[in-house]
């Protein structure tokens, strides 16, 4: 059968494109082939890497650890590489879990803190004593003496006595340059010029080597020595009077060591060994150096190293250090004793506050001033004891009352019944004595007892001396608060006794005019309230009268009135006159004569004292010779 | 801070010594000088960066003091100082020059002194004409007056610090 359809020919650019695409098709597949292929060997290579990798590590994990040992103990390199790399780690981990390194380092802090207590106590001792030793000894002073007689620092002439010998100044000097890469020293005014000396000693080092090289010229058989460039003439030593230059001569760099004293050869091999050592660490630096000396800043702790010493034998031995001991415990008494006596003082003032108070001496102030120094204020009345007697009272020795307690005395009058009873029973004796001579003579018996218990003043009196002891007794402060009971016997006069009753006259006068008659504002009635005033004018007059007679003398009342100044004068005068014949007439109603009274006002009383009641009438005795 | 070496050369009495103290303040005395031939100053220069510069004053040059260049061992640069008031001095200046040059290649200035008395100029700038370019740098100084002394060291600072 045939086939309608229609066979279509490619045209010819048609055939060329299918060519085209075909060959793009195969291009393309090269291309990825090449990727694949690439990919492949990559990850063979990175697999090639790893088994590489894997094998090295397996190498190293069996030799690291005696790797690092070996090398450790060789040259101690590796802890001086992992230092700054550990310091790092730390201070990143501490940073980071801040908490944590608390927990971890709590436990740790109070064994820490007693150590450090431990040890600083013992430091501080082992420097007091050492201070002591170097300033204030018989060994010191002779020191002093002989440092300054050399010229040389104290501090110095210290160490040669005291060291074998020490090394003051380590310097590390690159060799070509003369160039000083770091130093240390152990007085830090040693260091201010040690680049200058590092390079002089250089040039000395180098003129050394120039002079004395054996490096041109010829033999003595005539055959000339060409010249080396090998210094075989270095410096080795510098002796001076105070110390030795030990110089130790490497490649690249040279180390001087400035000792005093004799030094042993384990020091100077150190010296040796720390050279050594340092070129191992820095030879390349050494080698290109170019003027940085900063990078030679680590090798601080290896000349630190250098800075050896050792104690004479006589001062190696431990010692006690007797001289701190002895100052400490100096120190500690004087403080123990005047804490003895700080507390033995302020004692003393307890015992002052503790003694009676009730004997007319009260204390006003008590107080420490000072070491064994108190200050003591009291009051006393005249009648109590006296002050030493009142601190034997205490335990209060006599030194301390001498020595110790300053006393100031302010008089006082003191109302307790106790040193009432004292001053009457002293005006009884007085009394007494001045009357036993009298009352010898006038065959009378006169002496005046007091009875403590009951209270009670007995006795036998003339009826002058009555009156004149009554009056005396009624003086005594305090006395009527202590109202002792008078049981005297009253006795007539045995004969007249002119200055008694003058005496008497002159008190009984006293008491009249002390009394005084008070009256209202623009008022002049007496009232009830001035009866008992008026019964005393009238007792005393008529006892002063008595004694008036046997004196031929006449005695009579002149009552006076007088008035504030509210009002008018001529108004006050009236008041003042009425106030007194008021008077007058009550003293009449109570038994006195009126022709025994005289009266007068006198008005206003100006200029008188503030608060003062100036409305009153005042009685006085006038006494005429008959 | 760098350090760095700088020697100082020069036939007798051009002013070495003289440049020297006028630009620092010493601690060896000069005797140092005639005892080994060398004495050994410093002062910090503030370039950027600063430098401490240790100058090596080495003793002058003549007929009856070699040259030892053992001193210019490790230094960063030299200062050849010439006298212009004395005819010879150049010559002079110039064979130690070269003597130092094979004993150190490193970079040097021309130092040309005493420019304080120009009545005595023996010499000037013509007779340099060919040599100049041997230097890094010239200098016109006076130790006396301190002309172009400190510009002299600032200079060789930058150089060394090059």
């Amino acid at each position: 059968m045939n086939d309608n359809k229609p066979v279509s020919k490619k045209p010819t650019n048609e055939a060329a494109s299918v060519d085209d695409h075909s060959t793009q098709e195969i291009s393309q597949a090269q291309k990825d082939l090449n990727t694949i292929r690439h990919i492949i060997n990559s990850e063979a290579l990175a697999v090639e890497e790893l088994k590489r990798k894997q094998q090295a590590r397996e190498y190293v994990t069996e030799v690291v650890s005696e790797a690092l040992n070996d090398r450790q103990q060789s040259d101690n390199s590796v802890s001086k590489i992992m230092v700054p790399i550990v310091e790092q780690a730390i201070e990143k981990s501490i940073s980071q879990q801040r908490d944590k390194f608390i927990d971890f380092l709590y436990p740790l802090v109070g064994d820490l803190v007693r150590n450090f207590a431990t040890a600083f106590f013992r430091d501080f001792i082992e420097k007091t004593n050492e201070l002591i030793e170097n300033s204030i000894t018989v060994k010191s002073m002779k020191w002093r003496y002989q440092a300054w007689r050399s010229g040389v620092p104290f501090s110095r002439y210290v160490a040669s006595q005291v060291y074998a010998f020490q090394t003051q100044q380590v310097l590390l000097i690159h060799k070509e340059t003369g160039i000083l890469l770091n130093s240390v020293s152990l007085n830090l005014a040693d260091d201010e010029n040690s680049d200058l000396v590092s390079s002089m000693l250089t040039a000395i080092s180098d003129f050394v080597n120039d002079s004395f090289s054996q490096n041109k010229g010829t033999t003595p058989d005539g055959k000339s020595i060409p010249e080396t460039k090998v210094d075989n003439q270095g410096l080795h030593e510098i002796r001076t009077n105070e110390f030795v230059l030990y110089v130790k001569q490497g490649p690249q760099a040279m180390l001087v060591a400035a000792v005093t004293g004799n030094i042993s050869p384990i020091a100077k091999d150190k010296f040796q060994s720390t050279l050594e050592q340092i070129h191992a660490m820095y030879l390349p630096q050494l080698q290109t150096f170019d003027g940085d000396t900063t990078l030679f800043a680590p090798t601080y702790s290896d000349l630190s190293d250098c800075l050896l010493a050792e104690e004479k034998s006589e001062t190696k031995a431990k010692k006690k250090p007797w001289p701190a001991i002895a100052f400490l415990l100096l120190v500690f008494g004087a403080l123990a004793y005047y804490f003895f006596l700080s507390w033995q003082t302020s004692q003393l003032a307890d015992e002052i506050y503790a003694l009676p108070k009730d004997q007319g001496i009260v204390v006003n102030k008590n107080e420490v001033v000072g070491l064994q120094q108190i200050e003591l204020t009291v009051l006393r009345d005249p009648s109590a004891i006296s002050i030493k007697e009142w601190m034997t009272l205490g335990s209060i020795t006599e030194k301390q009352r001498n020595d110790w307690i300053l006393v100031t005395e302010i008089p006082f009058v003191s109302l307790s019944e106790g040193l009432v009873q004292r001053r009457l029973g002293a005006f009884i004796d007085e009394f007494n004595t001045k009357h036993s001579v009298n009352a010898q003579a006038n065959q009378t018996n006169t002496e005046l007892r007091y009875d403590l218990s009951t209270n009670t003043i007995s006795g036998q009196l003339s009826s002058t001396q009555n009156i004149i002891i009554t009056a005396e007794i009624a003086g005594i402060e305090g006395i009527k608060q202590l109202a002792p009971q008078m049981d005297i016997n009253v006795s007539e006069n045995t004969q007249s006794d002119h200055i008694i009753s003058q005496r008497a006259l002159t008190l009984l006068s006293g008491n009249i005019s002390q009394l005084q008659i008070a009256f209202g504002s623009n008022s002049a009635q007496i009232t009830e309230l001035q009866s008992s005033t008026l019964n005393a004018a009238v007792d005393a007059f008529k006892q002063l009268q008595t004694f008036a007679n046997e004196l031929d003398l006449s005695a009579k009342l002149l009552v006076l009135g007088a008035s504030d100044n509210l009002g008018s004068a001529r108004v006050n005068q009236a008041l003042s006159i009425k106030r007194a014949e008021n008077t007058a007439d009550a003293l009449v109603s109570l038994g006195i004569a009126r022709t025994d009274i005289m009266t007068s006002g006198l008005g206003i009383i100006e200029d008188a004292p503030p608060n003062t009641n100036v409305r009153k009438a005042i009685i006085h005795v006038i006494l005429t010779k008959l | 801070m760098l350090q760095k070496k700088i020697c100082i050369l020069g036939g007798t009495a051009v002013g070495k010594t003289s440049l020297v103290k006028q630009f620092v303040e010493g601690i060896f005395s000069d005797k140092y000088l005639t005892s080994i031939g060398v004495k050994i100053d410093k002062r910090q220069v503030e370039s950027q960066p600063p430098v401490q510069l240790m100058i090596w004053d080495l003793e002058g040059i003549d007929k009856y003091c070699g040259f030892n260049p053992r001193y210019l061992r490790g230094a960063s640069a030299m200062i050849i100082v010439t006298d212009q008031t004395r005819l010879n001095s150049l010559s002079e200046s110039l064979e130690i020059f070269s003597l130092a040059k094979k004993a150190s290649d490193i970079p040097s200035i021309l130092a040309i002194n005493k420019t304080d008395m120009p009545e005595s100029m023996k010499w000037g700038e013509s007779n340099l004409q060919t040599h100049a370019s041997q230097f890094d740098e010239i200098h016109f100084t006076s130790a006396k007056t301190g002309i172009a002394v400190e510009n002299l060291f600032t200079s060789i600072a930058k150089l060394v610090t090059k």
